[in-house]
Parts: C-alpha cells; structure tokens; sequence
C-alpha cells in the first residue's frame, strides 16, 4: 500500500471529507433543518407565553384580529423570526475557531498547536450536522478545546482547564456537551493534520541540501544526490510576493527554515479557519502551503518526487528521461495536482483573520451580538447549566438527527417557557452588565486587550 | 448507529475488569449476535476518561481482520458503553484450557503467530503502537481467528518521534529498551512482545516472569546475554544502564524450546534481538519462511476446528472464563 491508499481508509477521509459542491449542501441541509425547528420552537414558546399570560388574568385571547390599539402579538413574533444563513452560520463558527487559537494561547504553557488544530477541526465538523442556532458555539467551544487535550495526550486537568477559560464558565458547563460533541463526531477522534507531512518534507529538503538526499526511485536513472543538491542551491531566490523572502543572500539552510516557519504559520492559521480539511489531503495542505512560502523551493520539492526539473529550477517541456511510461503518469499527474495544489492555495491565501479586520468584525457583531441572539433555539439554552447535569442521550440523539418532532413535544410548554424566560432574564442582566456586543462574550475581552 | 439503545442489548455475565472499565458478555435483543459490552466509568471530574477516548479514537481508525471490531458507542445517564465484537476467550485461558499444559500444537502456533504479526504490521503502518501486546490481551474465537484487543495503552506515533513516558507494557512482555529506559522506542517494541508470545505458545510458561524492572533485565540478560557498549552502542548513555550488570554469555534460545524447528527458532532469534534497530520488523516477519507451508497447516487446522466445534457446541451455555482484554 502507498501513504495515499492508507489516507483513504482514515476516519478523515471516508467521513469527513467533502466536494465543494457536497459540503455546501450538508451546511444548507443543517441551516434548512435548524430554521425550522428554531421557528416551531420560538412559537411554542410564545404560545405558552400567551397562553399562561391569559389564564393569569382571566381575559381570554381576542378572537377578532384588527383592534387598533392591541396589535397582534403572533404576527408581530413572527415577523422578528429572522434565521442566520448558512454563510452567517460558517462565519460565526470561524469566528469562535479563532477564539480557540487565541484562548490555547491564554494557558501556560500554551496548548500545543496540534490540540488547538484538532479543537478547531472538531467545531468544524460539528457544525456541519448543528447549527450556532441550535447550540451556541461559545457553548460547545471550550468543551471542543479540552476533548482534543484528551485525544492529542495533552493531560490536563479539567479544572486546571476551566480555569484558563474566561467568565464564568464552570468546569461542569464544559464538560456538559461532550458527549454531544462526541457523537456529532461520530466517535472520530483521529484528525490527519498537515504538520507532520511537513516536518518529513523539511526533513528531506535538509537531507537534500546536505548532498544526502538519495533521488526517488523511478528517478534514480536522471538524479543523484549530488545533481539535486545543485539544483537546489541553484534555485532563484523566492519572489517578492511570497511570504518567505529573503533579505540578504544566505545558506540554503536559512531559507528552508524560513521556508518551513513561514509554511507552518500559513498551517496554523489559515489551513485551520478555512475548509481546506474538508476539501483537500493533508498533503495538498502542506505543499500548498509550501508553494505559498517559497514557490521556487516547491517546485523543487515537487521535481524530485515527479522529476522534470532536470535538477535545476526551471522545468524543461519534456522530462529529461524520455517517454517511458513513468514519464508518462508523472506527466499527466504533475499538472493534476498543480491545478490541485493552486485551488488549495489560494483558499489558503484569501483568509484573513476576523479578530483584526474592521469590516469583518463590524459584519459579525451583527451576526452574532444582535440576529444570533434572536434565533437561539429557546429550548436548547440551558445546555450547560446547573440545573441539567448531563444532557441525556436520547434527547441529544433527538437532536442531532433530522427528524423533527417526537422528542421536542416530550418536554413540558411550561418548561420551555421557563427556559425561554430565564434565557431573556440571564441575556438582559448579560446586556446591562456589559457594553460588550457579545453580551459579556467569553473571549473577547482577552482579544481587546491585545 | 446512533440510535442504538443500551437496552437493544441484554448483559449476560461479567468477562473482566479493566483499568478503567468493566466488560460484560452482551446478547443484541434484535439479531440475537454475541458482543462485548465494556463498560466506561464517566468520571464526574474529567468527563469521559482519555483512554477511553484515545481507545474509542483508534479502534475507528484500525479496521482489520486481525484487530477487534468496535461497533458502536452507546452513551448512557453516567456511563459510556463501547459494543466489540464478541471473541471465545483471551490467548491465555485458550492455552489454559486447549493447550497441553499450555503448549499448543505447531500448526496452531505459526496461525496465532502469522495473525498476531499481522495484527501488529497494520498497526504499525498505519503509525499506531500498541505497547501493551500480551496474552491477556490477543482474543481468540472459535473459528481459530486471533485479534489484538484492548488499545487502552495503544497510541499513535510519528516523525518526530517523541519522547513517551516509559511506564507502559506489561513488565514480562516489555522489551529491553523501554526497561533500560528508553523515550524514544518505537515500533520494535510490539515486535519484541510478540517474540516472548511465540515462546510461550511453545512451552505454556511465559519466558521472562520477572517481578522487577531490575529482575526482568536480569531474566532477559541470563537467556540472550548482557548487552554492552559493543553489542549495542550507545547503551551506556540509557537511564538504567549499569555498569556492573552481571555479565551472562548468550544461550541457546532452541535448548528451552525443544519443539520449535529450526525456522522457527530463526524468526524467534530475529524478534528477540537486544539491540531495538535489529529487531525484525513486522512487515518482514511475516515474509519469514517459517511461514511458507502456512496455507497446508491452514486446511488440516481447519479440519481440527470444524470437530472441535461440533463437540463444542454440544457443551456450550456453561462457564466462560474471564476475559479482559477488550
């Protein structure tokens, strides 16, 4: 078996990855589905509202609709039932994957980049079945982070980690979703994430310069250590462009490692808050990546795995080695997966993180501080809070599923108008208690103060 | 999967207890399969414990014929139960209760030792190591197939490698390495394991039963001699290196074990090399001669079980012993 044949037997590749086309129709799906339930849900709740309001006073309800001085409180409710989209759903999410970076930062040590890239992969798949709607992600954030402590060997305390999350959050509110989380995971733990790829590719480039990289086996014919050697220290120096440049000229050894800073940046960052995992393998990731950082150095890497560069930098239109049939699979893979690699980058290149732009931050507290807050499904809000220790099983299953009904007319009218009354009482001391637009919102007070 | 019930499995008796875990014989209520039901303590303080989670994580990833199925994960109130597919018994109570005072027959010896091998190389190719292979924990069925069950221990690996806390593996089972106090072993490891398994399938005794770290180097030692600076350089610079290690010349490994062939032995010699780089890898093993005529032991093992089912079948409903290795 080649790496590529062991990839597709990972969780990753058989569940969690996606055509642009699939994955834009599973966040639809999810959006459609979640719309639904948060209208049902917020006219049941204020069918109750009403209903226990008119047998509190004894008045029964006005049959007869156009008297002018009661305007009529249904239509009205309805009208102010805005759902997010699926767009608003996706930036909302990428807004708490940033806080996940920021927030693995706020911990001493900080958490490994890897348990946070996981964290973040996590709340990436889970709201690709939930909506922000549905469950909050400040809710399901923070128990995200800590489940990929668990799986990455990053022992910590759940205390210790509670700790380390701002507010009020309590060890319990963190712990709460997780079997949620766990099953919308669909008990893939397993994230296959571009690092490693890189740190063996770096690896090979150092081999490479030290004139100790042995050429790929159906190259040996053309490459020897020593050619490709040259051909490396013959490379043009990285364009202005790109993010790894160079100041002055220095060793071939300097510039792979800023290459492979530069490149690991580009993984920590963009490869996370994009949907680069959903759509590419961690080696497209990596390499394209790479060929953000430095292209020369790239295209190199990718000439002596799919021959051509003759050793040197620039590629000559046929293969050295003349048309064997290996020449001819290389030929027809390499622009393969360059049109692969460049689709990949410029994903890559158009993020720009949210925390630090403006407009981007303007649009969100729109999202999050003021529509989110209307479309909240009422009657999942109290996911996290004392009174339900763990969410059960069979109502979470209810949940994440998408049915509708059954389960949801299980649970009593006067219960969800408590919810939906305590979740108004506990958003209007949140708003009066704090000029914050997220409404005392976890992780953003550490993100004004940078 | 996710609507599965603990209650669409009836819990028959108790097959062991774990670390963190207790398993039960389970009956699915709809299809009437046999399945083992291990049963998560969640832990009010951390949720659900990260061995569960890292074995639940890799169990998803490890689908083989020589690894035990998970299939499904059920979430009750308090307790999170993982569904494995249902296996006889562990190697160890087989040997107990099959073997000649715990040695087993050669065709039976080479199709465990072929599994396991197999077992242990899709691991390792897909970057797990398992750490923990002993008999208690490679699962047997009646259909003479072995599988390597509990990965509780189990984690994956990668370049770089890095550096592992050194108290995992069953001291008898532990290789040389990791007792010296290696943190950088790697798959080797499993290899070495699996060579004091192959031993114990021949004489029923485990090879090295020591009660320390220090008893079980000297176990080691006394059978394939002390290792120093020349056999295995670099030795000198592990964290439990002595100096003054009694010194043992290297015995003949066939003179404990009169019924293994030559073969046999070959392949054994070449798992249970001191020195972790020279040790076979599992990829290899199994491209051993030893395992040339394993396609005619097959059919005349085959014959053997088809028999002992029968006979089998007619006592089975009784006692099954404890098993723990899921």
């Amino acid at each position: 078996m080649i790496e590529d044949d062991f990839y597709r037997t990972s969780s990753q590749y058989r569940l969690w990855s996606f055509t642009t086309a699939s994955l834009q129709a599973q966040r639809a799906t999810t959006n459609a589905v979640a719309s639904d339930r948060v209208r049902a849900a917020i006219r049941r709740a204020q069918e109750a509202r009403r209903s226990a309001t008119s047998s509190a006073t004894g008045t029964p309800v006005p049959e007869v609709d156009g008297n002018a001085s009661t305007p009529n409180p249904a239509k009205g409710d309805e009208k102010a039932i805005e759902c997010l989209t699926p767009e608003e759903e996706q930036q909302t999410v990428s807004y708490y994957c940033e806080q996940i970076i920021q927030l693995g930062e706020a911990y001493k040590p900080p958490l490994p980049t890897i348990v946070r890239a996981t964290a973040i992969q996590y709340l990436r798949r889970f709201y690709l079945t939930n909506s922000p709607m549905t469950y909050h992600p400040k809710q399901i954030m923070p128990c995200a982070l800590f489940l990929a402590t668990k799986t990455d060997n990053y022992y910590m305390s759940l205390r210790h980690f509670a700790d380390g999350v701002p507010g009020d959050t309590t060890a319990e509110d963190i712990i709460a979703p997780e079997f949620l989380v766990m099953q919308s995971l669909r008990f893939t733990f397993d994230v296959r994430h571009p690092f490693r790829g890189l740190e063996g590719g770096i690896m090979e480039l150092q081999a490479l310069a030290a004139g100790q990289g042995p050429p790929a086996p159906h190259l040996a014919h053309t490459h020897t250590p020593e050619s490709l050697q040259r051909g490396l220290l013959a490379l043009p120096p990285p364009p202005p462009n790109a993010t790894s440049t160079s100041t002055s000229a220095s060793s071939v050894t300097d510039r792979i490692a800023r290459a492979h800073h530069h490149t690991r940046e580009i993984l920590k960052s963009a490869a996370q808050i994009t949907d680069v995992y959903f759509l590419f393998t961690p080696a497209q990731i990596w390499l394209a990546a790479l060929r953000l950082a430095d292209p020369p150095l790239a295209e190199y890497y990718l000439d002596t795995k799919l021959g051509g560069g003759g050793g040197g930098g620039h590629r000559p239109a046929q293969p050295s080695g003349g048309a064997t049939p290996e020449n001819d699979v290389l030929a027809v893979l390499r622009p393969k997966l360059l049109r692969t690699l460049t689709d990949c980058a410029a994903m890559l290149q158009a993020y720009k993180p949210l925390a630090s732009d403006p407009d981007q931050m303007k649009t969100l507290r729109r999202i999050i501080g003021k529509k989110l807050y209307h479309c909240q499904n009422p009657e999942k809000v109290n996911l996290g809070g004392g009174a339900q220790k763990r969410i059960p099983a069979a109502a979470l299953a209810a949940a994440a599923t998408t049915t509708t009904g059954g389960v949801d007319s299980g649970a009593s009218e006067s219960e969800m108008e408590r919810l939906a009354k305590k979740r108004k009482l506990e958003n209007a001391a949140e708003h009066s208690g704090s000029k914050d637009i997220f409404g005392g919102e976890l992780v953003m007070q550490r993100t004004k103060e940078r | 999967m996710d609507k599965q019930q603990p209650s669409s499995f009836q819990q028959l008796e108790k097959l062991g207890e774990g670390t963190y875990a207790t398993v039960f014989k389970g009956r699915n209520r709809q299809t009437g399969e046999l399945v083992a039901l291990k049963e998560i303590h969640l832990d009010s303080e951390e949720g659900t414990p990260s061995t569960a989670i890292r074995e639940i994580s890799l169990m998803k990833e490890l689908k083989h014929e020589s690894i035990v199925s998970l299939y499904d994960v059920i979430h009750t109130e308090n307790k999170l139960m993982l569904v494995f597919e249902y296996m006889d018994k562990d190697l160890k109570k087989y040997m107990d209760t099959r073997g000649d005072r715990g040695q087993l027959d050669q065709a039976t010896i080479k199709s465990f030792m072929h599994q396991l091998l197999k077992g242990i190389a899709f691991c390792h190719e897909n970057r797990v190591l398992h750490r923990d292979l002993k008999p208690q924990n490679l699962l047997i069925n009646k259909k003479g197939q072995l599988k390597l069950g509990d990965f509780g221990l189990a984690r994956a690996f990668g370049i770089p490698v890095n550096t592992f806390s050194n108290e995992v593996v069953t001291l008898w089972y532990r290789a040389p390495d990791v007792l010296l106090g290696s943190r950088t072993y790697n798959t080797s490891i499993d290899i070495w394991s699996a060579g004091c398994i192959m031993a114990e399938l021949y004489t029923g005794r485990p090879l090295f039963p020591g009660t320390t770290n220090e008893d079980q180097l000297q176990k080691i030692f006394r059978l394939m001699g002390t290792p120093s600076e020349r056999s295995w350089p670099g030795i000198s610079q592990l964290p439990e290196y002595k100096s003054n290690f009694h010194v043992y010349a290297t015995q003949d490994l066939g003179l404990i074990l009169p019924q293994i062939d030559p073969l046999g032995l070959d392949l054994l010699n070449r798992m249970l090399q001191l020195r972790p780089e020279m040790r076979i890898s599992a990829h290899d093993a199994l491209q051993h001669p030893w395992f040339h005529d394993l396609p005619q032991l097959q059919a005349q093992l085959q014959q053997q079980q088809q028999q002992q089912q029968q006979q089998m079948s007619g006592a089975y409903g009784g006692m099954v012993p404890p098993q723990q290795a899921y």
